[in-house]
């Protein structure tokens, strides 16, 4: 445990962190989404030469702008967290997770801020091609800027490509490769872009379906969720292939937090997939082993097993296999995991003490000690779990990481639906006479916030206690600051997000009455 | 070595191209409907 440490501090240095994310997560998702979308749309105008797509194109590129604007003002705030709220984290890492960071600043602030200027304010004074090659870069751009964010907290769910340097304390990147293409970092990168690309698909949907049921601009908008339904069902088949090989790098290097999501407490071969679950309100002691983890459940045989292994009666580890330890399955107790980890601190104390003193030999030999391989597998691979004092606090919140699992794969599923009965009914040329369909499309909209953000729930709680798996916990990354001091920077946060979220819903909302402007003012087609 | 995550990087533009293509040939196939005029539809108040 870390001597004199505020708890108060730390959970709300994580309540910030997690207002900020969650905030800025409002914004991102439709910039990723729509930015393909009207790329998509300004490339059918530049190839037909019918105004009409133009038309469209500007419309949602309205849309765009106000989101775009707001999200990067919230994602400002998070990166000066790292160094505010998160500096032992920063000082620990900042080595290799600066890298993707400072890329991701070139790629936002140069590459997005230039095209998107000519993307706003080019019409008419670049030609066609230039523009649409102008849009297709801010769209790029955006992602890019998302895989460089994503490979840093991939590295933060399975930190590779670096070792540890006892001089300085601090890991150090030895293959910058090795980072980038991690399964873990590749994985999430393409899960949240492609459910990013269904969210902004689902709000293209859902803005649209408000205009057939007022009566107006018909054609925009069947063309539009057209456009629309096409994309999100494509993105979310794809999400959900790219959510299974993600699950698979889960249950590999997060065994816990893929335990918890499952809701699973005892471990066992050909385990089967809660498809639906009401999880026990007393469970809340992983050491008593009567205790009934679901009150209610719907399983799948076997189905688990196959999802994380690709083997139907494959051994998947419980919470209690992984607190207690399961020996036929080779599993390593909590208890001596906390005695490596204790071990490979005081062997890093003792080194610096030595330095410190003067005694070059002794410091030589246990700087030595700790770079050897053995040492680096069996002990400092654990170094984290030296400042655990309670294996218990090694489980995250089970009901939180499975009900934001369920929540999100389920939504998943009828989204997919949702495509499919959007495309048929527009392509049959009868979707303005399902005005039930046309109601539920305007209130998908908030489900799809509501995947989006249960999907980084599970993500962030599902991996806690660790800011980075196995070898940081969330409470040695904080800055030793007043608790107090965070807690008003976190209501100030409340309430300036609050105001940019209401300004951002008035906004677009005033925009969508206006609708889609002709060459001579609005359109009514 | 980097292959697979290679692959799988590959796969995002693909899904960005096929969706562009399978858009223009929807548009192109299904236009005269997407362009038909509504009979006066009721509006919502």
């Amino acid at each position: 445990m870390i001597e004199g440490l505020d708890l108060a501090l730390v959970n709300w240095s994580r309540a910030q962190f997690a207002l900020t994310a969650m905030y800025h997560w409002i914004f991102v998702p439709l910039t990723l989404g729509l930015g393909i979308i009207i790329a998509i749309m300004e490339t059918l105008y530049v190839k037909t030469g019918n105004p009409e797509w133009k038309r469209i194109t500007k419309f949602w590129m309205t849309m765009f702008g106000i989101n775009f604007a707001i999200g990067v003002a919230t994602g400002i705030i998070l990166e000066f967290e790292f160094g505010t709220n998160w500096s032992n984290y920063s000082w620990f890492v900042g080595d290799i997770f600066g890298a993707p960071l400072a890329i991701e600043g070139i790629l936002a602030f140069f590459m997005e801020s230039t095209f998107i200027a000519i993307m706003f304010f080019g019409w008419n004074k670049v030609s066609k091609k230039f523009h649409l090659t102008a849009t297709w870069l801010t769209a790029i751009g955006a992602n890019l800027s998302a895989l460089w964010i994503l490979v840093a907290n991939g590295w933060m769910q399975k930190p590779v490509g670096m070792v540890f340097n006892p001089e300085t304390a601090r890991m150090e990147m030895t293959s910058f490769w090795d980072v980038l293409f991690s399964p873990m970092a590749v994985h999430k990168f393409l899960h949240t872009t492609s459910s990013s690309f269904v969210l902004a698909a689902i709000f293209v949907i859902g803005v649209s379906a408000w205009f057939i049921l007022k009566g107006r601009d018909i054609v925009f908008a069947r063309k539009s969720i057209v456009v629309a339904a096409i994309f999100g069902f494509l993105a979310s088949i794809y999400t959900v292939a790219t959510g299974d090989s993600s699950a698979r790098s889960v249950a590999h290097d997060q065994p816990m937090k893929f335990a918890a999501f499952e809701g699973l407490y005892n471990g066992s071969e050909g385990a089967g997939l809660v498809a639906l679950g009401l999880i026990s309100s007393s469970e809340t002691d992983p050491s008593n082993e009567n205790l009934k983890d679901f009150t209610l459940k719907i399983e799948i045989p076997n189905i688990l097993s196959y999802m994380a292994f690709m083997d139907w009666d494959a051994f998947v580890p419980g919470i209690n296999d992984l607190i207690r330890g399961n020996e036929k399955y080779g599993i390593m107790s909590a208890t001596e995991k906390i005695s490596r980890g204790k071990l490979a601190i005081e062997k890093l104390k003792a080194f610096k003490e030595a330095k410190k003193a003067g005694m070059v030999a002794q410091a030589d030999s246990l700087k030595t000690e700790i770079m050897s391989p053995d040492f680096q597998k069996n002990y400092f691979s654990y170094f984290g779990y030296g400042y655990i004092s309670d294996p218990h606090t090694l489980v995250p919140s089970v009901p939180l990481s499975f009900y934001s699992f369920h929540i999100m794969v389920v939504l998943g599923m009828y989204f997919i639906l949702f495509f499919l009965m959007a495309l048929l009914y527009t392509l049959k040329g009868k979707i303005h006479k399902h005005r039930l369909f046309l109601k539920a499309a305007i209130w998908t909209i908030p489900l799809a916030y509501l995947a989006s953000q249960a999907g980084w729930v599970v993500a962030e709680v599902g991996r806690q206690p660790w800011v980075i798996q196995d070898l940081m916990p969330t409470m040695a990354a904080v800055t030793k600051i007043s608790a107090g001091a965070v807690q008003v920077t976190f209501w100030l946060f409340a309430i300036i997000f609050t105001t940019l979220l209401i300004a951002e819903i008035k906004i677009m909302m005033r925009q969508i009455k206006i609708g889609p402007k002709s060459e001579g003012g609005p359109s009514h087609v | 070595m980097y292959w697979n995550s290679i692959l799988w990087f590959l796969s995002w533009p693909a899904l960005i191209v096929a969706s562009y293509h399978l858009v223009k040939y929807t548009i192109k196939k299904y236009e005269p409907i997407l362009e038909k005029p509504v009979k006066k539809a009721t509006p919502e108040k």
